[in-house]
Formats: structure tokens, sequence, C-alpha cells
């Protein structure tokens, strides 16, 4: 787990190196300000973390936030998973925390008669450090929805009904 | 309270509206009472009138503590408000920068939720656009990130 997460953490760190660098040469010119150069104005992370938690109850908005570019998806990425358990968040969402279970995880939910992917995927980021708030009933509501979409095999698993 | 901005250009404000930044307040508070002008080299003239603007128009508000803010809605400003933050995208982000610097939360509140607000509803591209921001990605990293946060796509 801990190589795997240090793994992450390498890539992120690779990504989004280059980003740092241009975020703090604009932020000289930006501060002294000028009206009429629009273009060149961008704003830093600390305040667009600050524009995105006034949408953290519009995970749509935060996503399309997330595709801007690093420097915005670097921002919005931990607000959109602090609270991503809501009624209608779709069920795949759970494949995302599925990817981040052990081998040994893994091989106790299939002894168990719950089909789960073998596919380990590396993530760009670290989803699951992000999460904050967990509202019980949304939770389970997301994963019955996942449980009926991939669960389905399960009817005929022998070593559930025999 | 006397202030310079960036220009050098002077501003006399009252100790009360100069007190709505927790910057300002704090430094007035260990300095005392001076003659001596605060110097503001992170913000500009036109910059630092809208915002003692804004600083005398919300002069008797109550302070609001961090804590309160737990609920954050985007849609509950003020005429005034509304009115205060119709300026070109340029100062709006100025604003947003001196408010930060400046510890102004209220403000900071504000004109947050004013970019949020522009933001709701769009498209990764029309947010680009709306803001005059370059896509940064390879073709390969925006695919794995749409890929894994495509969950709160409605469906």
């Amino acid at each position: 787990m801990g190589r795997r997460l240090n793994a992450v953490k390498r890539k992120v760190t690779r990504i989004f190196k280059g980003q740092r660098r241009r975020v703090s040469r604009s932020s000289t010119p930006e501060l002294r300000g000028c009206s009429s150069c629009n273009s060149q104005l961008s704003l830093p992370a600390d305040c667009l973390i600050e524009i995105f938690s006034h949408l953290e109850d519009n995970p749509k908005s935060l996503q399309s936030c997330v595709l801007v570019n690093r420097l915005w998806s670097r921002s919005s990425v931990p607000i959109l998973w602090a609270r991503p358990f809501r009624d209608s968040t779709p069920s795949s969402i759970i494949d995302v925390y599925m990817s981040y279970l052990t081998d040994l995880e893994r091989m106790h939910l299939i002894d168990n008669g719950i089909s789960v992917s073998n596919r380990r995927r590396n993530q760009i980021f670290d989803y699951v450090s992000f999460l904050r708030h967990v509202n019980m009933g949304s939770l389970y509501t997301v994963v019955l929805k996942w449980t009926d979409r991939t669960q389905t095999s399960l009817s005929s698993n022998p070593k559930r009904y025999f | 309270v006397k202030l310079t901005s960036s220009e050098g250009t002077e501003f006399i404000i009252d100790r009360k509206v100069a007190e709505k930044s927790v910057l300002l307040k704090n430094m007035l508070e260990d300095v005392g009472e001076s003659d001596m002008a605060i110097p503001l080299p992170n913000v500009t003239g036109p910059i630092l009138n809208k915002v003692i603007d804004y600083c005398t128009h919300h002069r008797d508000d109550p302070f609001v503590s961090q804590e309160d803010d737990s609920k954050k809605v985007s849609d509950d400003i003020d005429d005034w408000d509304a009115e205060f933050c119709k300026v070109d995208q340029g100062t709006l982000f100025e604003l947003i920068l001196s408010a930060n610097y400046l510890d102004i939360k209220p403000l900071l509140d504000l004109t947050c939720k004013t970019v949020a607000n522009m933001i709701k509803g769009k498209t990764p591209d029309e947010i680009r656009k709306t803001f005059n921001i370059t896509n940064d990605f390879t073709p390969e990293e925006e695919e794995h990130v749409r890929k894994e946060n495509e969950w709160c796509e409605e469906r």
C-alpha cells in the first residue's frame, strides 16, 4: 500500500511540477494589477480553492473545473472528493474506490461472492485521501446501485444460495 | 487611518472601516494610534477605492466568524453587492486577490461567489473561454482525469 501511495504521489508531483513554476512566475504582475491585461491575469490556488468551496453542492460544475487545466484540477479535486456520496451519485464512483483495494482485500471480497474487477489502476490523484464527510444513507444508496449494476450474476452463484 | 496604494496614492478612512480587514485590524492593534500611512504595495488605487467602498457600505455588519460559513450558498447576494460585482473580470480577480491579502472574509466570499456563479453550468471548454485559460493537460492526462471523475456526471 505504502509503495503504491508513493508511486501515486510521485506521479502527481511530476505532473504538476511544471505548473507550480508557472504560477509563481505570474503571481507578481497580477498582484501589481492591470485591469487591461485580462489575459495575463490568473488566480493563485488558494483563491481558486476559495471559489470552488462555493460549488461544493454542485458536483457537476466542480467536475467541469477538474477538467479545465492542471492548476484548476489540483484545486478542485479535493473539494469534489471531500463529500462524494449523495443519493444521486452514480455508482461508478464505487469502482474508483474499489481500485484502491489491496490484492488481499480483493480476494476477501471475491471469496465472499462479491465480484470485483481484478484490475488495479494507478490514479492521478489520491482520491481516497480527500474524503471528509460520509452520509451513510447516501453511501448505502450508492452501494446498492453498484451491487444492482455489477452483481447481477450473483443470483446464479451457487455459493450464496446453496 | 491612512493607507497608501501601490502607486503611492493616499487614502484616509475611518478606523471602523479599516477594521473590516483583519490584516489592518491586527496591524492597528499592534501599532496603536499613529499618523503613519500603512503601505499596501499589493493593492492598486482603483482597487483599494472599490474595497473601501465595500467596507464603508458594510461597516455596521456584524463580524462573521470563520465557523459560521459551514453552509455556503452562492445565490444569496443582495442588490448592492450584486451591483458592486458588476465589474470587468480583471477588476473582479484583483478584488479577490486584495480581499484575500487584506483578509476581508465577507468581500472574499462575495467575489468568489460571483466567480462561482460564472462557472456554474459551464463545460470545461466554456470555462476556459470565459476566463481565458489555456488547457495544459496532455490529451492522455485529460482522458485519465476525465475517467476518474466521470462518476459525478448525471446519468
